[in-house]
């Protein structure tokens, strides 16, 4: 039965190495091994992102319009009962967008949190019946929460310009090293609660609690003034300003919001050191997500 | 020239089944000290050479490790102990239209399933039409495939599945899809890819696929090989597994008080000049004295299924009820049977009892020059006008 087809499959074959199945192991070889085969499976990893996106909104004719419709919501919510009627915008000038920056970056970091913590369970069917390296799911949920941050960012500066608020153009830069910070870190946290919630489904709740708690503990409704007003003791107030998600909304803020002072000196060497971290515990959290996920296929 | 394409050594999987799923039960439970994980082993060191070209057939009934050995080999999951080597493009149909999306197009699901199966963008839109073509959706292609009736949703999968030029070609039981024509091409194309040097081991129930694609048959009996050899014998070697299984259930000859006890059942093919004469030959032994005794006897092709089924009744014949050992024989005659292995069974049934006291199986072949495929071992004769 043997054809020409056939024979040159045949040396093609013997010419091939055996390759050992399964995940890279070791510490930096498997790193690199599996960077590879991420980076092997780009095109998927966009389809998937296109897929989130089109399917999320789709039926709804205004399609992705959708996605601003609750930020859009939450601002006029908070600027008008949290800023005006309870009087938040007294001590913050133009609070609004104050509030919009520290929010869209706020929601980027919530939002891929809470979609990478489903994202194993959510693509089972995937998990248990196709070989891949199983991180494109946290790596496109991620993704889909940067979409939707730089079309809310995009929004922000149409309102900017609207009401002639004031930017600093030279802390720019330090923004965007945020936002990369911001997403090394949700990525890493992604990769890691991901995996973590195949084994504990009510990982979830406690996710959803967490978030509640971050929001509030980070500079978004109110300002680092106001905490360092209420509490004197120094390294307090660094553990406070240590939390990445704060340091990449005070970077926002420094660039986009010009009207008054954030009270927090040299963010672009907090931003700095905290992106520093947070690329070795994304590097911890893939070297974890890659020990686990032989066992996400049963365990799913 | 064997060139081994995926070579197992001892590879051992085994399963920790957890009581709970969650962080709650783990916390709250965490000093009762009760047995909160069993460990099921799945596979038990399995060594094996595949080799290149070859349509290997696992066998082995619910439970026995086929699925969790494919899954090893795809990389699915990965083995506790041992090594698993492999090369060349593989593509694995375990689950048909697994990545498929309702919301989306059929056209945006034959993407997204290839570039899950690893194929690349410029590969599929070059591979498009024949994708679709085969599928024969070609008029709902661009409609969400959440109005795609289940049909037309699995021959899609399987059209994109198939389509991906694999070296090595994962099936675990998803050959019986779509409607009969569907299905001829399928096996169609498994049959040009066997004819095109491609490796493809398959996972299933149907001894007739195994018997007719394989070429190569591994029985697995909980997670270890009890046979590796040609299919027709590994067919033999699983349904004599079944048989040891249901006899140590305890419902045949085990049972202390039964009346009567099968002692021999054995086929007799007698070759004449055309067709053989088959004959059955029964023995058994009534313990006690019995009522009235049914034997009911039945002719099955491997691959189950029945060529005839009747009992003594319908034969107008009492059988001896009498203490002490009796021989039956049935003759069948000459029967123009295909070439090829068979099975005949025998049950014996006390009074109206619908579970039969006992029962016994023999196997016996056909040596004959036939023609072509199929049951009948008629050679026709052709006369051309």
């Amino acid at each position: 039965m043997t054809n020409v087809v056939a024979k040159t499959r045949f040396r093609r074959l013997r010419e091939t190495p055996m390759l050992r199945v399964g995940s890279p192991k070791g510490y930096f070889a498997g790193t690199l091994d599996s960077i590879k085969s991420i980076f092997m499976q780009r095109q998927l990893i966009a389809l998937v992102i296109r897929r989130e996106l089109r399917t999320k909104y789709k039926g709804s004719f205004t399609g992705i319009l959708w996605s601003l419709a609750r930020p859009l919501a939450m601002i006029v919510i908070y600027y008008f009962f949290v800023g005006q009627i309870l009087g938040a915008a007294r001590s913050i000038p133009d609070f609004a967008v104050y509030m919009f920056t520290g929010f869209a970056t706020w929601a980027l970091f919530s939002e891929s949190m809470a979609s990478a913590t489903l994202s194993l369970v959510g693509n089972a069917g995937l998990v248990r019946k196709v070989s891949l390296p199983r991180e494109i799911f946290p790596i496109s949920t991620t993704s889909v929460a940067v979409v939707n941050f730089l079309t809310q960012v995009g929004l922000l500066i149409v309102f900017i310009v609207i009401i002639g608020s004031p930017v600093n153009f030279a802390n720019i830069g330090i923004a965007i090293m945020g936002i990369a910070m911001l997403v090394t870190f949700s990525l890493a946290l992604g990769l890691l609660v991901s995996a973590a919630t195949v084994f504990f489904r009510d990982l979830q709740h406690l996710v959803d609690v967490a978030l509640m708690f971050l929001f509030w503990g980070s500079p978004v409704l109110y300002s680092v003034v106001l905490v360092k007003n209420l509490v004197t003791v120094d390294w307090v107030v660094q553990i406070y300003l240590a939390n990445p998600v704060t340091t990449a909304i005070l970077s926002m803020q420094s660039a986009f919001w010009g009207a008054g002072e954030l009270g927090v000196g040299n963010i672009g060497l907090r931003v700095a050191i905290t992106w520093a971290i947070s690329l070795v515990l994304l590097w911890f959290a893939q070297r974890v997500f890659n020990r686990l996920q032989g066992s996400f296929a049963q365990e799913l | 020239m064997d060139i081994p394409v995926i070579s197992l050594e001892a590879v051992t999987k085994s399963f920790t089944i957890r009581r709970e799923k969650a962080l709650k039960d783990t916390l709250v439970f965490r000093k009762k000290g009760f047995e909160r994980t069993t460990t099921f082993q799945a596979i038990h060191e399995f060594t094996t050479d595949i080799y290149a070209g070859s349509t290997v057939g696992l066998m082995g009934h619910n439970g026995s490790g086929k699925s969790t050995l494919l899954k090893l080999i795809g990389g699915i999951l990965e083995a506790n102990t041992g090594t698993i080597y492999r090369r060349g493009r593989l593509a694995a149909l375990l689950e048909l239209g697994a990545g498929f999306h309702p919301d989306l197009t059929g056209r945006e699901n034959v993407f997204l399933n290839a570039a899950l199966l690893g194929i690349k963008k410029s590969d599929v839109e070059e591979r498009f039409d024949d994708i679709v073509a085969f599928s024969g959706v070609e008029d709902f292609i661009d409609t969400p495939v959440k109005f795609f009736s289940s049909g037309m949703y699995v021959r899609l999968a399987f059209s994109v599945a198939i389509n991906v030029d694999p070296d090595i070609l994962l099936v675990d039981e998803v050959l019986a899809v779509g409607d009969e024509p569907f299905q001829k091409k399928c096996h169609q194309k498994i049959e040009s890819f066997q004819s095109e040097g491609r490796t493809i081991i398959l996972v299933s129930h149907s001894a007739a696929d195994i018997e007719r694609l394989a070429t190569r048959a591994i029985v697995l009996d909980q997670g270890h090989m009890v046979f590796d050899g040609d299919p027709v014998h590994g067919i033999q070697a699983l349904r004599a597994g079944y048989r040891r299984e249901a006899a140590s259930d305890g419902n045949a000859q085990d049972v202390p008080s039964a009346t009567v006890t099968l002692e021999h059942v054995r086929a007799m093919v007698r070759r004449k000049t055309k067709n053989p004469d088959i004959s059955v030959v029964v023995e058994y032994t009534v313990v006690t004295p019995s009522r009235n005794l049914r034997m009911e006897i039945g002719i099955e092709t491997l691959s189950g299924m029945r060529l005839l089924v009747t009992d003594s009744v319908a034969l107008a014949a009492s059988m001896p009820t009498s203490v002490g050992s009796h021989k039956v024989t049935f003759t069948f005659g000459s029967v123009p049977l295909h070439a090829g292995v068979y099975a005949a069974g025998v049950a014996l049934y006390e009074g109206d009892e619908t579970e039969s006291t006992t029962f016994g199986v023999c196997e016996f072949e056909i040596e004959k020059a036939s023609v072509g495929q199929g049951i009948l071992g008629v050679v026709p004769t052709i006369k051309i006008d």
